[in-house]
């Protein structure tokens, strides 16, 4: 049952189970003969921070770091421009009996100049505190928000039944908007881990498909779509498989010393020229990419520089070894023994690519293995960290 | 380069970050027209500066431009540290709601033309320059608070101190009492000496009298001052004041006390005694809460100037009760809707409080709600630490009241407002 305003005009005298919104709704904000009562914009504004981080999401950032807090005094005003969008407040403290919920809109007057406000409207029995609303400018004027005018209506129900106890949320008891924080759940956590577990598998499998490749495919030749992939970091999705394909690919091939042609350029590169491109690729992906390929792709730049000629043409060797380097100078070198000693033991060419592909793959597979039974960070997700 | 260059460089620079500050958001108006008079001022400096270029290579003018630049650095000196006080006074960890309520009782005690800034310091020291103190900003009162405690309403009747070292200067105390602090000296010294000390009671630019216990006269007249500012904060907030004062100092600020300082169990009874003067109740255990602070250090001249000082700025305790309770005599409290108690309920509910009838009667409600939830009266649970949850909201009660009080002051009719 939605209540009209003269039974809100009671619940706010009823001594017994009051209903608290101050300060206190005037004659006009309570409009005879509607079913709401209007309440005011506050002084406190939150905007968001887009250069301070890269998205929002579960945990993505701090509300510190990702909002600034405006204070806008009586008599002054806040602009809120097209396509702009700001938290603001209540000017009023409400404190909900346990009997009744509610639910905000914002006015028709303003909705139809552009002005949406409160998009989660939900107000729970028990609560206590200002509303924190979102403002968003949908039209095509700037809009002059004052604190202190009429910008919302709170509907309020009775509930059937009273609840036995509200609890105060993080919103509860604020003068201020909050942003909040967004929390996983363990149904979120168990969907979330069980598409990593395929993503992990068909990745690892993916990046290892492409280093293969590298080694053992003779044209030298990446078609324009590999290319695309292979600088795949730079697409919004780096999940897909195919993206860590070709990233291994273009790893691979960079890295085991070949000169080929670059896609549509049609251009042949020397070494130094492929150098020269990582770096420039480096030097651009540092801000955006995910660190960890940028880091692979410095590692193969200086390993392969120092590589060719001398050792073998290990490309997924030298990608690993980045992972490594991050993990410490001996375990790099225990690896490149491993590598060499396997090699030895079975009496392979240093030359023989395919060959030496087989070992880096099987070693790195046991690797990745080694890593998952001890609880590490498998080498999916360390190509996919994102620096914080 | 020459000395004129260099004024004139410093002192452009110092305009540069008027400037810059200029483009901040201002909570109110007084921190943005604290900027606007320096700028003016030091326009008209560098203009000054300017016009002295002419003189340049004139020989004799060498002395006139070192004089007129040495004036400009000696400015330049001080004020960088204004503009710091006014860069935080627009930081948004302030709780800017108790702005307009302070400054009503900053004018209801220094005049309509009073100007207030309230910023937060990183000291826990509450800090202020007083009115009429600063050259080029003689109308503001500049009034800090802990940073670190911003967001706790709480400490607001520590600005009630601080603003008694401009109701100081403002109200001349310091004239009212000198004859009578002089006097407490003489006594203390048990007229020794009478023929000596006659003879050097004269007086030079400072008004204080030239004799060897000239400094002990100093150190007293900066003892009374700090009680009265003390007298003046129970005057305007009531026991929130000796609440605030022990949340801060308690048991003592440091190993060793200043001497500017009465000692700091005397600085508790004198405010107890006060309290009983001005009918305000403070809990019987108050002093508990305080360790007295090592004696401050002395050179061997002056072994006994502290004492002195201590002596005689506790013999004139009771004329600056008397001094402080005729200032805020003038009204600081609106008339209430409600009594104590139910501010408190309200608080407890964390609803705000209407028609509090103003900050004093709003902070001595908090103080009354804080304290019981650190002390529960009847809980038999063990000591879990701080209610942090239950602080907060508190706090955030505490400063929506407020603002519902300055809203219903802008709001009355005329003839209540």
């Amino acid at each position: 049952m939605i209540l009209k305003s003269a039974q809100i005009a009671a619940r706010l005298l009823d001594p017994k189970d009051r209903l608290v919104i101050t300060p206190n709704p005037t004659e006009e904000a309570l409009g005879k003969g509607s079913a709401a009562v209007d309440l005011r914009l506050g002084t406190w504004f939150l905007t968001l921070r887009p250069a301070r981080m890269p998205y929002l999401g579960i945990g993505s950032i701090s509300e510190a770091r990702a909002t600034k807090t405006h204070y806008v005094k009586f008599g002054e005003s806040y602009y809120l421009h097209p396509n702009n969008f700001a938290l603001g407040v209540t000017l009023e403290w409400l404190k909900l009996p346990k009997d009744l919920a509610g639910y905000v809109v914002g006015k028709s007057s303003w909705g139809r100049r552009g002005l949406i406000i409160a998009t989660a409207t939900g107000v729970h029995p028990g609560f206590t505190g200002c509303l924190t609303l979102e403002l968003t400018n949908a039209g095509e004027m700037p809009i002059l928000l004052e604190p202190g005018m009429r910008v919302c209506q709170l509907f309020l129900h009775s509930t059937i039944g009273d609840l036995d106890s509200t609890e105060r949320s993080t919103f509860s008891c604020r003068r201020k908007p909050v942003l909040g924080s967004l929390t996983r759940d363990p149904m979120s956590d168990a969907l979330r881990e069980h598409g990593r577990q395929i993503s992990r598998g068909t990745m690892v499998g993916g990046l290892l498909g492409g280093m293969r490749r590298a080694m053992t495919d003779g044209s030298f030749s990446l078609p324009d779509e590999e290319v695309d992939l292979a600088l795949g970091f730079l697409l919004p999705n780096p999940h897909s498989a195919e993206v860590e394909e070709g990233t291994g690919l273009l790893a691979g091939k960079f890295a085991s010393g070949q000169i080929f042609r670059i896609g549509r350029s049609g251009m042949l590169l020397s070494l130094p020229g492929i150098f020269a491109a990582l770096h420039t690729i480096w030097a651009s992906l540092q801000p955006i990419a995910p660190f960890a390929v940028a880091l692979a792709v410095l590692a193969m730049v200086k390993e392969a520089r120092g590589a060719i000629g001398r050792l073998e043409p290990d490309a997924a060797a030298v990608i690993w070894a980045a992972y490594l380097r991050s993990k410490g100078e001996s375990q790099l070198i225990s690896f490149y023994q491993a590598v060499n000693a396997e090699r030895t033991a079975r009496g392979l060419d240093a030359s023989n690519e395919s060959q030496i592909a087989g070992v880096v793959d099987k070693l790195i597979s046991m690797q990745i293995l080694a890593f998952e039974k001890n609880a590490d960070p498998t080498l999916a997700e360390w190509i996919l960290v994102r620096p914080d | 380069m020459d000395l004129l260059d260099y004024a004139e460089g410093r002192i452009d620079a110092f305009l540069h970050e008027i400037e810059k500050l200029g483009e901040s958001e201002f909570p109110y108006s007084h921190s943005k027209q604290a900027l606007d008079v320096l700028r003016i001022r030091y326009r008209e400096e560098k203009g000054q500066l300017n016009r002295l270029r002419r003189l340049r290579n004139t020989p004799d003018a060498k002395d006139t431009i070192r004089e007129r630049c040495g004036g400009s650095l000696r400015l330049l000196a001080t004020d960088p540290s204004l503009l710091g006080f006014i860069l935080r006074s627009t930081n948004v960890r302030n709780a800017f709601e108790v702005y307009g309520p302070l400054l009503k009782i900053c004018r209801q005690l220094l005049g309509d033309q009073a100007k207030l800034i309230l910023s937060s310091e990183w000291s826990y020291i509450p800090h202020t320059y007083p009115y009429s103190t600063i050259t080029n900003l003689p109308e503001f009162v500049l009034i800090g608070l802990p940073a670190p405690e911003s967001s706790n309403p709480l400490l607001l009747p520590l600005a009630g101190h601080e603003l008694g070292h401009s109701i100081w200067r403002h109200r001349k105390i310091e004239e009212k009492i000198r004859a009578r602090l002089m006097k407490a000296i003489e006594n203390s010294l048990g007229h020794q000496e009478p023929s000596e000390r006659s003879n050097e009671l004269t007086t030079e630019d400072s008004d204080v009298p030239i004799h060897k216990w000239r400094n002990a006269h100093i150190l007293a007249m900066h003892q009374a001052q700090e009680s009265f500012c003390d007298f003046i904060g129970l005057g305007i907030f009531g026991a929130a004041y000796p609440n605030a004062f022990a949340y801060l100092v308690s048991p003592g600020y440091s190993g060793t006390r200043s001497a500017r300082y009465p000692k700091l169990s005397r600085r508790v009874s004198d405010i107890k005694k006060a309290a009983g003067v001005y009918h305000v109740e403070i809990g019987p255990d108050y002093e508990h809460q305080f360790l007295d602070e090592a004696d401050p250090k002395t050179s061997e001249q002056e072994p006994n100037d502290v004492q002195l000082a201590d002596q005689a700025s506790a013999a004139i305790v009771n004329d600056l009760i008397s001094l402080a309770q005729d200032v805020v005599k003038t009204p600081t409290a609106d008339s209430s809707s409600g009594t104590a108690e139910d501010r408190a309920e309200r608080l407890r509910k964390f609803v705000p409080i209407e028609h509090s009838g103003g900050l004093a009667n709003i902070l001595n409600a908090g103080w009354t709600v804080y304290k019981e939830l650190l002390h529960p009266p009847s809980s038999d649970q063990p000591d879990e630490g701080l209610p942090r949850d239950k602080i907060r909201a508190l706090h955030e009660t505490i400063l929506k009241s407020i603002e519902v009080y300055e809203i219903e002051t802008i709001t009355a009719p005329a003839d209540h407002a």
